[in-house]
């Protein structure tokens, strides 16, 4: 048995772990759900084609910004998927997603105190689910991981619960 | 002794305090259908409909009272309440966080007192008790603090010698020391040295709300009297010259009266939340107790202590005092889960410091400066949306003097972010996280490094090239964060907080 001194500041480091990236088809299902929300606005523009005809230039502006905000939206969640990763380590896990605001948060497992696995329709059809990790007090450090196979999940959850049973 | 093993309702003088609750309500119903009556007919229904409701005000609370019962039950307190629909709340002995006796004016009258059962943590609302006698209630609190102990010791493998048995006496605390008593200079010190300008926009709101809520009653009765004082406005806009020295006379009168206001709405509000504050350490939790009309008693346990924040601004710094605020594990939206220490003397503070957190403040290992040029450029952003607009104003019609407002405005609002920046920073020691924030209104904020929960970076697109980003420390009692750091500083303290986190075994709420 081997018990030798640890510093802190002798521990690794979380930048250099390599950070798990999240399957291909939570991209796809991203950019479904985009529509989603997008053919209804676009509805609304053509209801202002045939509404507005006395001012042509409202459904054209308001399809243009349709258009923008599309291409915007999806170039974002383009970008976004290759930032989203996470890392599980001995005895901690880290997330980081997001590019145009970037988020990198580390939650040791004795700080965690029950996590749950949820997923939506959507979800269910790209067999993706989402992983919910909770923390005392107030919900501004809990944790949720979206767009994960659902057997990772179900082994990430398994393997933090066992961690967090050892410090509770 | 007390026995709650069986379902116990509260005070019988409770359906007084329901129905003191009710009246709110009915006098203003009765307000409403007063001038809402026009003729002799709508004069029957309204009666009618008032009997209803008055029968309803004081029927109720009879059954609330009678159907409002408590009782503890397999290490559980259980709390059922409700005729139509029943409700029953059950809560774990040992979740129980704090006990807090508090008072509000109509509890005061009655002599009763609400019993408030604080479970941090977990997501289930926290309990109240409303209407208890105070012998009652102290006895209660003594009871639930006695039962988790046991379980306490139940769940722990080490023995520790009981000391609960002499809380059911009041008189025999084994080791209280008196931390804080205010007296009423001062009680005055601290309601001079509140934000003024908070509490004026305070009293601006209460007014202007009060007056749309009589707005209508008023203009039926004195319409006739508002309309012959009539000003008009249009009239002096188009020739202010007419008005000249009566518009700035009214002007500084406004703002005599503005300030006057403000600070005895501060004065007013502050000896009514302090009055006869007082502060206690009774063997592992503070006891705090203050407040004129609503009296308030609050039970910390040191232990679930997670922030100790001392704020400043430039009055108080006169009077060489701060105000501390206490924040605990707190669950969701509960508001007493912070405790606020007034007139904080720099003695105080260091003393508050070590008995909260059992350590002193060293030589800080390490210090993250913010950017102060990052807060200027980013508060000047902000402050040009509003100020781009009024130079377009001002330009197009051609008032070009105007342009100087704006331009002034951007500029103060740069030189306050700036300074803001300046003073900021995050020291590390081996116990401890300290962020110092602000400039003229600032805060001090300390937190164990054992107590943090989690470590957040982050930043937008747009300073990643700066190399900065921001550092946000959550813990049990809330997040605290600091913006404009260096990147790779962050790093390293984001590596260094987490590993000591892992490796800490204390408990930490």
């Amino acid at each position: 048995m081997t018990n030798e001194q640890l510093l802190s500041h002798q521990l690794p480091v979380v930048e250099h772990s390599n950070f798990e990236k999240h399957p291909r088809r939570f991209l796809n299902k991203k950019l479904v759900a985009k529509l989603f929300f997008f053919i209804p606005v676009l509805a609304g523009v053509i209801i202002l084609f045939f509404m507005v005809e006395e001012y042509p230039w409202i459904w054209k502006a308001a399809g243009v910004a349709w258009f923008v905000f599309l291409i915007l939206s999806v170039f974002i969640s383009y970008k976004e998927f290759f930032v989203r990763g996470y890392v599980l380590r001995e005895h901690d896990i880290t997330y980081r997603h997001g590019w145009l605001f970037h988020h990198q948060i580390t939650i040791p497992f004795n700080r965690i105190q029950h996590t749950e696995i949820n997923h939506g329709p959507i979800d269910r059809y790209f067999k993706l689910c989402e992983l919910d990790i909770y923390t005392a007090g107030g919900s501004s450090s809990d944790l949720s991981i979206s767009g994960l196979d659902p057997d990772k999940a179900v082994a990430i959850k398994e393997y933090i619960s066992e961690k967090t049973a050892q410090h509770a | 002794m007390l026995d709650i093993s069986k379902p116990t309702r509260q005070s019988k003088l409770s359906i007084l305090f329901y129905l003191f609750k009710g009246i709110k309500g009915l006098i203003a119903f009765v307000f409403f259908a007063a001038f809402s009556m026009r003729s002799w007919n709508s004069f029957m229904g309204i009666a009618a409909v008032s009997l209803l409701v008055i029968m309803a005000t004081l029927v109720g609370p009879i059954v609330q009272y009678w159907f409002f019962k408590f009782h503890v039950e397999n290490d559980e307190l259980i709390i059922q309440k409700g005729w139509i629909f029943k409700k029953r709340k059950a809560i774990p002995v040992e979740r129980i966080q704090s006990i807090n006796i508090t008072q509000n004016i109509a509890q005061r009258v009655l002599g009763l007192v609400a019993v408030e059962i604080d479970t941090a943590g977990s997501k289930a609302k926290e309990l109240e008790i409303p209407a208890l006698d105070r012998h009652f209630a102290e006895q209660l609190k003594a009871l639930l603090g006695r039962e988790k102990q046991k379980k306490a010791v139940e769940a722990s493998p080490i023995t520790y010698v009981e000391t609960s048995d002499t809380e059911d006496i009041p008189s025999v605390k084994n080791d209280s020391k008196i931390i804080l008593q205010l007296s009423f200079i001062d009680l005055l010190k601290v309601g001079i040295t509140q934000n003024h300008l908070r509490s004026g926009g305070l009293a601006i709101g209460v007014v202007v709300g009060f007056w749309y809520k009589i707005k209508d009653v008023v203009e039926n009765f004195f319409g006739d009297i508002f309309e012959s004082v009539d000003v008009d406005i249009e009239q002096a806009v188009k020739q202010p010259e007419a008005f000249g020295s009566s518009i700035l006379l009214i002007g500084i009168g406004a703002i005599i009266i503005f300030i006057i206001a403000s600070v005895v709405v501060s004065l007013v509000m502050s000896i009514n939340k302090f009055y006869d504050y007082k502060m206690e350490l009774k063997d592992d939790y503070l006891e705090v107790r203050m407040g004129l009309l609503s009296k308030k008693e609050i039970k910390i346990p040191l232990s679930k202590i997670q922030l100790l924040e001392f704020h400043s601004n430039p009055l108080r710094k006169l009077l060489d005092f701060k105000t501390a605020r206490i924040y605990q594990a707190q669950s969701q939206n509960n508001q007493i889960s912070s405790v606020e220490v007034p007139a904080c003397q720099s003695v105080l503070q260091s003393q508050l410091q070590h008995l909260i957190f059992e350590d002193t403040l060293e030589q800080p290992k390490k210090e993250l400066l913010a950017n102060p040029w990052s807060h200027a450029r980013l508060d000047m952003y902000i402050a040009s949306i509003f100020g781009l607009p009024l130079i377009g104003i001002a330009i197009f019609f051609e008032f070009y003097w105007a342009i100087f407002i704006p331009v002034v405005f951007v500029g103060i609002v740069g030189v306050m972010a700036y300074q803001y920046g300046k003073y900021s920073k995050l020291t590390r020691d081996d116990d401890f996280i300290v962020f110092y924030k602000g400039w003229l209104f600032n805060s001090i904020i300390i937190s164990p490094v054992y107590k943090t929960q989690a470590v957040e970076k982050w930043r937008s697109i747009f300073i990643k090239r700066r190399g900065e980003a921001h550092l946000k420390v959550h813990t049990a009692g809330g997040s605290r964060q600091l913006k404009y750091l260096k990147d790779e500083d962050i790093n390293a303290m984001q590596n260094d907080i987490n590993n000591q986190v892992i490796q800490s075994n204390k408990s930490w709420m």
